[in-house]
């Protein structure tokens, strides 16, 4: 049954001119902890042999993304493929997760690959005849240019609002600290800037910690002396926030024009240029909707998924990383096939 | 016929080892065990029970893979375990001593880290220079997942077997995850804690093999402590 499904995906992504590469099954751990964005470190399978460690793949696109880098190219290729990712899971749950992904590597043209990627998502969910499928489409850079955009929010904190985003509990907390700043003790601060003043007295690349005495003086100088929380402003932030990511969960025909006034009522001024590929207001009979993804942290501008029954089916994006130093934009998607 | 002898396992040392005696012997099991030897056995007066007095990492070991079937140990040894191994043992009841939290503490010169969020950005400034924030800790589970949780992913933490408090001074670490009790220690190795540093809180605890709780005369036996 799953084969046959596989065909016809398969058959979709030939049609698309994506063309079938073979990815390996192992992975140098290194490899996975130099890539920028999200790792799967606590997850993985890992073992030595001769004093490397190794690692049962744990994601495919980790594996596509060092084969393209291997091979020292940087045209655009648009490819798939297919196997199994290894993961530590939950009880009860297989640690072997069929997938079969497609993508445009070394994308640049942004909106048409974007465009395309979904096109594709879409044919394969009507090839496949999937029922009640569902589109939700995201944009990681809207919530990034929102954060950055509020004027009383500094850099920082903007910064870790959205590094944190993916983290629902944490994220809250780091509300609750802007509103309340309970993080912000008087004493504290007093006993820190103390600390601080001696610091300044002695050698600048003396090492306390593994961190040189300059690293930690010109993080406290920003932090504290040029970047300071304005308290008072905290609970008016939050707020902010926490209507953004109401606002954001609408049907796709609607949040353009909500987001616009949004914006407009609380004097953010950003760049709406591009949210998500136009053609999609009108797909056929799958229902779409937009929402602020909670999984940001690997992704750099569209997300989306396709649901059916609760179940996630599909899933994607476009993704900015770097890998064995070299940075890649990718724009693609996977298919959860154990949940077909 | 006879009856087949229990094991319950006891920490063999500290202030584990007081409360565990002084529970038991509330409870009415008196260990009769030869003190001047330095006995690492012993057994319960009227019972059928052998005690076996074991470092406190080894009893949750030999919990899990069944060897005993019941022992007092704390709470931070057994959450600091893999799933696996956790998964086969019971957490009968939470005792009233060996009290303690599992913190993360930093060295008192980090003037710009007060909470878990200042640290995941100094671990990315780190990465920036082909480094990774260390952390020294017996508790590599906990911190591992600690450190996820708060979205701190450039790390590595190094095995400690004792004087942990020490590891950020001799710049083996930036950071340590420690048992601490009254926050003394930290101090005097200037070290201090973040607004979020609390991983757990821990206590000791009556365990049993859950396998073994299938046996009445364990269950009895585990009924019976647990009053």
């Amino acid at each position: 049954m799953k084969l046959k499904k596989l065909s016809k995906i398969t058959k979709v992504l030939k049609r698309n001119k994506f063309k079938y590469v073979d990815l390996d099954t192992l992975v140098p751990v290194d490899l996975i902890n130099q890539k920028s964005s999200d790792n799967f470190r606590h997850l993985m399978f890992t073992f030595n042999n001769y004093n490397t460690a190794w690692a049962l793949r744990p994601d495919l696109t980790l594996m596509s993304l060092a084969r393209y880098v291997s091979n020292k190219t940087k045209k655009r290729e648009k490819i798939f493929y297919e196997g199994s990712v290894f993961r530590q899971r939950e009880k009860n749950k297989k640690p072997i997760i069929d997938q079969c992904g497609f993508e445009i590597i070394g994308s640049k043209n942004e909106k048409k690959d974007d465009a395309e990627v979904i096109d594709v998502a879409i044919k394969m969910i009507n090839k496949l005849k999937i029922k009640s499928a569902k589109l939700i489409i995201g944009n990681t850079n809207i919530f990034k240019e929102f954060l950055y955009g509020i004027e009383d929010l500094n850099e920082r904190w903007a910064s870790r609002l959205y590094k944190n985003f993916n983290n629902k509990e944490y994220f809250n907390e780091l509300l609750l600290r802007l509103e309340t700043s309970n993080d912000l003790d008087d004493k504290v601060i007093k006993h820190d800037t103390k600390i601080y003043q001696k610091l300044k007295n002695l050698d600048k690349n003396l090492v306390i910690g593994r961190r040189k005495i300059k690293d930690i003086i010109s993080r406290f100088e920003k932090k504290t002396i040029f970047d300071p929380r304005k308290p008072d402003q905290g609970k008016k932030i939050s707020k902010l926030i926490r209507d953004f990511i109401i606002i954001s969960k609408s049907p796709l025909k609607d949040v353009e024009k909500k987001l616009i006034k949004f914006f407009k009522s609380n004097k953010i001024k950003i760049n709406l240029n591009y949210i998500f590929p136009k053609n999609l207001q009108r797909v056929n009979n799958i229902k779409t909707s937009f929402e602020n993804f909670r999984t940001l942290d690997m992704y750099d501008g569209l997300i989306f998924k396709i649901e059916s029954n609760k179940k996630i089916i599909f899933s994607g994006g476009r993704i900015k990383t770097s890998i064995m130093n070299k940075k890649i934009k990718v724009c693609g998607g996977a298919i959860n096939i154990n949940n077909l | 016929m006879k009856k087949e002898n229990i094991v319950l396992a006891v920490v063999n040392k500290g202030r584990l080892l007081e409360g565990s005696i002084k529970y038991l012997k509330k409870r009415k099991f008196k260990i009769l065990y030869d003190k001047d030897k330095r006995s690492l056995t012993g057994k319960i007066m009227g019972k059928n029970v052998i005690v076996n007095f074991l470092h406190a990492r080894q009893i949750v070991d030999l919990l899990s893979s069944g060897i005993i079937s019941i022992g007092i140990s704390g709470l931070d040894i057994l959450k600091n375990e893999s799933y696996f191994k956790q998964k086969n043992i019971k957490i009968v009841k939470q005792l009233n001593f060996g009290k303690a939290s599992i913190m993360a503490a930093v060295p008192i010169e980090f003037v710009d880290v007060n909470s878990f969020a200042d640290l995941e950005e100094v671990s990315e400034e780190m990465r920036k220079k082909n480094q990774k924030l260390i952390c020294s800790s017996k508790y590599k589970k906990l911190a591992q997942d600690y450190f996820i949780n708060k979205n701190i992913k450039n790390f590595s933490i190094v095995n400690s077997h004792g004087a942990t408090e020490s590891e950020c001074k001799n710049n083996i670490s930036s950071l340590i995850v420690d048992v601490v009790q009254s926050g003394k220690t930290l101090r005097s190795n200037s070290l201090k804690t973040l607004t979020d540093s609390k991983i757990m809180d821990t206590s000791a605890c009556i365990l049993a093999n859950k396998k073994a709780l299938k046996n009445k005369n364990v269950l009895k036996i585990v009924n019976l402590l647990k009053k």
